[in-house]
């Protein structure tokens, strides 16, 4: 746990400026909050997306040269302008407030970032070997019915990755998927190869993970301790020839790192019984939840085309879901779900 | 970053121990020398071998490598004779949750430039 909130730390701090653009669209809209800048945002992100789904890394400059030559000239100052106004050796989340849309889209080139099916991919195998090395605990799925996405669920929570970037749920998968979307979106980020069987074991297959072998040694130890601390205080009691008070402390002392070992083994053995127990029953909640299929996991095609839009307005549980169009939302907590980290 | 629920007590990964070969015979061995030790302190203890300088550090020294050989055979079985277990828990607040903010994470320069720092150095009370 701690291992994953840190990396997410890191991350966040690492791709907060370089974010891309379908979901920097969002963050900035709802930071300004001005109608020209919206507007703006609505065919900028309608042209960039298409982009993206080419995949081609000029698809950019292209767009910009087909316009206008004076514009990308005006494009050019504003991004000299822009440069010289902040300095991004020190950006935040402040400074990420105070720029407009359109300073953003001059600077950041949205092709620094992977998106689209090829994020998926790696998000898809990255959160495999994740949870094959129970980093995150989950079941993971690929939906290709209607929008393209990943969905990672379990008892706690879920998370749903979509093409763009973004990531919606919530519980502890959404904080546990939110790194691995970032780390996964950078091109310079080697992935985890995961096993063949990459899901979480059968909860019938779950064994009680302390051998006996170990139990045994080391009860041996601790009897062979008592055996000598009841002979050592026997003797110092019985013989008189053994007047050192050495004898009684000793004794004393080797009954007690006895009795502390016979301690641990029954600590072990019984903590040992309840948590294999409760691994278990966590295991078949989670299969549970698989079987009755939630409302942001579609069975079929067209149910689960249905179920997705009825599912966020209905459902509490869907408070920082939702559409991504949705301005009011994003307002609320675009740095909640909306942003891809 | 709190998560919503309460998840407290979850398993998030239970792992069988992995009782290796070698930590099993090393374990053994260990558990062997701990026996045989103990026995031979307690025996030198009563037929009085601390009666003289030599058997005294003798006995001694029989003591410390029960002691130390005991640290192994704990460390051993911690490490291979038990699963391993992930268990969610309540992270308890620190101060710099409280106290510092998120743009500050970093520490807070007390001067700015270098020369600040060098008149700061010599002089504490320099005006603030």
């Amino acid at each position: 746990m701690t291992e994953s909130s840190e990396e997410s730390d890191a991350t966040e701090g690492r791709s907060d400026p370089r974010a891309p653009d379908g979901s920097m669209d969002e963050a900035s809209a709802s930071t300004t909050g001005d109608g020209g800048g919206s507007s703006t945002a609505g065919d900028e992100d309608g042209s960039s997306t298409t982009g993206d789904e080419d995949g081609s890394p000029t698809a950019g400059d292209a767009q910009s040269a087909s316009k206008s030559p004076s514009e990308s000239a005006d494009l050019d100052a504003l991004r000299r302008q822009v440069e010289k106004t902040y300095d991004f050796d020190d950006f935040g989340p402040q400074e990420m407030a105070e720029m407009s849309l359109d300073e953003w889209e001059a600077v950041f080139d949205p092709d620094t970032w992977i998106v689209g099916e090829e994020l998926l991919d790696r998000v898809e195998q990255e959160l495999n070997a994740r949870v094959a090395i129970r980093e995150i605990f989950a079941v993971v799925e690929r939906v290709r019915a209607g929008d393209d996405r990943v969905v990672a669920y379990s008892d706690e929570g879920y998370a749903i990755v979509h093409a763009d970037g973004s990531v919606e749920g919530e519980g502890t998968v959404l904080r546990d998927v939110k790194p691995t979307v970032a780390l996964c979106s950078m091109e310079s980020y080697e992935l985890m190869d995961a096993p063949e069987d990459a899901s979480l074991p059968d909860p019938d297959e779950i064994v009680e993970g302390s051998g006996e072998f170990g139990n045994l040694m080391l009860q041996i130890v601790a009897a062979a301790q008592m055996v000598v601390g009841l002979g050592l205080l026997v003797a110092w009691i019985a013989l008189p020839s053994l007047s050192t008070i050495v004898a009684p402390i000793a004794a004393i002392g080797f009954l007690v790192i006895g009795f502390f070992l016979f301690l641990v083994v029954a600590n072990a053995r019984l903590s040992d019984r309840f948590r294999t127990r409760e691994f278990r029953n966590r295991l078949r909640a989670l299969e549970a939840v698989k079987d009755e299929r939630p409302e942001f996991l579609p069975d079929r095609p067209t149910a689960g085309r249905a179920e997705e839009e009825g599912g966020p307005s209905t459902e509490a549980e869907a408070i920082d879901g939702g559409d991504a169009s949705d301005p009011a939302e994003t307002a609320d907590d675009g740095t909640d779900s909306e942003r891809p980290l | 970053m709190s998560s919503s629920g309460s998840t407290y007590g979850d398993i998030h990964r239970y792992e069988p121990a992995r009782e290796s070969t070698a930590a099993a015979i090393a374990i053994v061995l260990l558990t062997i020398i701990e026996v045989i030790f103990v026995f031979l302190f307690t025996y030198g203890l009563l037929s009085g071998w601390g009666l003289t300088d030599t058997g005294n550090m003798y006995l001694g020294a029989v003591l410390a490598v029960i002691f130390i050989d005991l640290a192994f055979i704990l460390a051993m079985y911690r490490k291979e004779f038990l699963p391993d277990v992930v268990i969610v828990k309540k992270r308890r607040r620190k101060w710099e949750d409280l106290y510092v903010r998120e743009e500050e994470v970093d520490g807070v320069p007390f001067a700015d430039g270098a020369w600040d720092h060098v008149k700061r150095a010599v002089y504490p009370y320099y005006k603030r």
